[in-house]
């Protein structure tokens, strides 16, 4: 056997081996992956033409090969039913979300129920083309799939993980929905987090005095502000606000009726095609105006033939009343989260349209305070998600980023007569657990049907149904008599489990969970299996892979930890682990999958009570550890 | 299958978070401590462990947080006090049988709907501090009772019907404070 390093529990064994991770913001407009190099700071990963976004459109071509990202774009036009464009705004939404909310009006007409057994359950949103319903997951599965390739040839090997950033009022179904999506794509998963959180991480803010963010991102068709609280090391998100129709491309259609005004036809006497040419025009020269003081723009086509010249004056004009939106929203995050804007420690800037100076004028007046804009608007959050990914994998122990989340919305359950009893509440600190007892309703039920939802509201219908639970198997007794105890864990990623237990006999209830609108996992794996990207021989080769690093990374852990706490262990006990950890290692160098996963398994289980003992010395030690330095050095008041 | 394997996890909130353990807890020291314990336990700080300890290392940053919510707040927290000493309360079936106390509910929760009715701002601020101030109240009561200092009474010479009535008014107050102040908010 090698010679073993010493590593503390939890840490890398060999901390000077990089480990490939990266940061992945998955946009409605564009995608970005970034990563921290060995020693360096955070960039952004270029692709082969040297750009850094990547458009979140993916074109299902008639070769059966899709396309992603510009070259999907430019099928849109030509082939608008079989690209797909803005699909992060229906993740985790039903067709009857999109068909009672008008502010889903964005979403094809085509829309379709997209669950591959047309079980009313699992109504996800999909839209038709010629690879069939695709749904949101599977779109955004494609565009993570291309980034993590970018990462792996520029990184030279396999990911070991990524960090994924969401928007800060994703529910469970919607944060779900990005993981199912990253599980097609076979990108591990090390953490989601809130991408205004990963806004302010890079901007270092997490090393700050505790103090109150605003972060104002606006991007090419969405807006959102988000409050932050900051207290020891701590983000919390207070408020979340902002307005899905209204971004940057606002700013350049008001450019172009203005010219359209000034040339004195309509988009319908230009055509659709010099249309697009002058909206193209119009977003160029709102970008030349946050650099020039002035721009030439003309239009001709169809007998209309106009040039003439438009000023930033103008130009901010047109869009004070755009921007004053924005501010609206701004002061109600603001009023939700009880404060005022002088309150504001911090302003982030995030999302291209940040760029144009009007826009930063009139948050710096709103604020009384120059917003921060150094780190460029379009790659803020992938960098943080960066530096987070970097933190998590163990490439750097010198930074004690600790990224504490809340729940964004309240957990409950279904109770008589269609209300809502809440389970957990929203801003409780997450990782958490609650248990909640319940009694059977008649004599000799076995079985529980357990309705759970997300949201602030009394009513049922006002909240979102997450999933529906049935506990099966409680042994029978007379009605009231049973106590099942069900325990309800949300993750480190918001992101909830439920396991139950009948308390008087110990027998646990099998849980079969049906989301209300997502994938059960069988899903997933048949989309894996269909899934036209994998060749079969390739799904085979990269599960190999997959399960090696599995195991070369368990094997680490073990090691260390046998090296730093082998005396917990008796002779027998070493022994056993001992010969899983040589089973181990040989089956890892052979190529069958199964063997290495039940390899794998075995050590697991071999290590299970190893990890307890273990963890309850350095809980011990940790408690201890305190006492003791509370006594020597007693907290102040202050 | 054997049983699932746990951390043997402290379940004396006081001790897990290093306070004495007695109703006056000091929520600064609550907060730094539990700040250290999640620097060390939370999930993220185990990307690189066995799948075990990283299940452990996620129950145990799910007890601290549950330490902090209940040592952070009056109610939980006696309770918590109550059910160290084997008093377990029962808060659903607890009636109240103090007149007075019953009657001074009542004509607290009229004044409440009275004055959001009217959409009485002055009232309702005056109530505001008039609850909040009997949640004071109720607290030092539960705060002097021997268990609220900490001691271990005798179990037989304990009046837990007193001290359910104690909990029970703190309870009530708890809850009408923040009706109070969302009545306010929605002026």
């Amino acid at each position: 056997m090698a010679l073993l390093k010493i590593s503390e529990p939890g840490k890398s064994p060999m901390p000077h081996q990089f480990k490939r991770a990266v940061g992945i913001d998955l946009g409605t407009t564009n995608s970005l992956v970034a990563t921290v190099p060995p020693g360096k700071s955070p960039h952004v990963i270029v692709d082969a033409q040297g750009d850094a976004l990547l458009p979140s459109v993916v074109h299902y071509a008639e070769d059966q090969i899709n396309l992603v990202g510009q070259p999907a774009l430019d099928m849109s036009i030509a082939d608008p039913h079989n690209t797909l464009a803005s699909f992060k705004r229906w993740m985790g939404r039903s067709i009857d979300d999109i068909q009672s909310d008008d502010s889903y009006d964005y979403v094809r007409p085509d829309a379709v129920d997209g669950s591959p057994d047309a079980s009313k359950a699992s109504a996800l949103v999909a839209v038709h083309t010629r690879a069939g319903a695709v749904t949101a997951v599977e779109a955004s599965a494609e565009v993570l799939k291309n980034l993590a390739a970018r990462a792996e040839s520029a990184l030279g090997g396999q990911l070991q993980g990524a960090v994924i950033t969401v928007p800060a009022y994703f529910d469970d179904a919607q944060r779900q929905a990005t993981k199912d999506a990253a599980m097609l794509a076979g990108v591990n998963v090390l953490r989601l987090i809130n991408e205004p959180t990963a806004a302010a991480v890079a901007y270092g803010l997490d090393k700050a005095d505790d103090r109150y963010i605003a972060v104002y991102d606006l991007g090419g068709g969405t807006f959102d502000v988000s409050i932050l609280q900051l207290s020891e090391g701590v983000f919390e998100v207070l408020a979340t606000g902002g307005n899905a129709a209204l971004g940057g491309d606002d700013f350049d259609r008001a450019i172009a009726d203005w010219v359209l005004a000034q040339a004195a036809v309509s988009a319908a006497d230009l055509g659709p095609s010099a249309y697009r040419q002058l909206l193209q025009e119009s977003r160029a020269a709102k970008q030349a105006l946050s650099e020039h003081r002035a721009v030439g723009l003309a239009v001709a086509g169809n007998g209309v033939d106009w040039a003439g010249e438009l000023s930033r004056q103008q130009f901010e004009e047109l869009i004070d009343g755009l921007v004053e939106q924005t501010l609206a929203g701004c002061k109600v995050s603001l009023a939700d989260a009880d404060l005022v804007p002088s309150d504001i420690g911090d302003v982030v800037m995030v999302g291209g349209s940040t760029r144009v100076p009007r826009v930063r004028e009139r948050v710096a007046l709103l604020f009384g305070q120059e917003p921060k804009i150094d780190v460029d608007p379009d790659q803020v959050v992938a960098l943080g998600a960066a530096i987070q990914a970097d933190m998590l994998v163990g490439n750097n122990q010198e930074r004690e980023l600790l990224l504490l989340d809340v729940l964004p919305l309240s957990l409950g359950i279904e109770t008589m007569g269609g209300l809502v009893e809440k389970i957990i509440h929203r801003n409780t600190s997450i990782p958490c657990t609650r248990g909640q007892e319940f009694t059977t309703y008649k004599d000799g039920q076995t079985a529980l049907a357990l309705h759970v939802l997300q949201g602030e509201r009394e009513r049922v219908a006002d909240c979102r149904s997450l999933a529906r639970f049935e506990l099966r198997g409680i042994p029978a007794m007379v009605a009231g008599a049973a106590h099942i105890q069900v325990t309800f864990d949300v993750d480190a990623n918001g992101m909830l489990e439920v396991s139950a237990c009948e308390t008087n006999t110990g027998v646990a209830a099998s849980i079969k969970v049906q989301p209300s609108y997502g994938l059960a996992e069988s899903q997933i794996t048949a989309m894996l299996q269909a899934s036209h990207q994998f060749a079969r021989d390739d799904l085979e080769v990269r599960a190999l892979i997959e399960q090696r690093i599995e195991a070369e990374s368990l094997l680490d852990a073990v090691q260390a930890a046998l090296q730093a706490d082998r005396h917990l262990l008796d002779a027998s006990e070493v022994q056993r682990i001992d010969s899983a950890i040589t089973e181990l290692a040989a089956a890892a160098k052979q190529d069958e999958v199964v063997s290495i996963k039940d390899a794998i398994a075995r050590l697991g289980h071999q290590t299970e009570a190893f990890a307890a003992r273990r963890m309850n010395q350095s809980i011990k030690q940790a408690l201890q550890g305190r006492h003791i330095d509370a006594i020597a050095d007693p907290v102040q008041d202050d | 299958m054997s049983a699932p394997i746990a951390v043997n996890i402290e379940s004396n909130y006081f001790t897990l978070m290093g306070l004495p353990q007695r109703f006056e807890v000091d929520l600064k020291v609550l907060k730094k401590n539990s700040r250290e314990l999640q620097r060390k336990y939370h999930p993220d700080r185990f990307c690189n462990a066995t799948p075990q300890e990283q299940r452990l290392a996620a129950q145990f940053s799910a007890q601290i947080n549950t330490a902090v919510s209940v040592l952070g707040n009056p109610v939980q927290r006696a309770m918590h006090l109550l059910a160290l000493q084997g008093l377990v309360l029962d808060a659903q079936n607890y009636t109240e049988k103090d007149s007075a106390f019953l009657f001074e509910q009542m004509e607290l929760r009229e004044s409440l709907e009275e004055s959001r009715d009217e959409r009485d701002a002055k009232t309702l601020k005056a109530l505001l501090s008039d609850v909040a101030n009997s949640f004071r109240v109720a607290q030092q009561d539960f705060s002097a009772t021997e268990i609220g200092q900490g001691q271990t009474p005798d179990l037989p010479l304990l009046d837990s019907q007193a001290l359910a009535a104690l909990v029970s008014k703190m309870r009530f107050f708890e809850k009408l404070n923040e009706e109070v102040s969302v009545a306010l908010k929605a002026l």
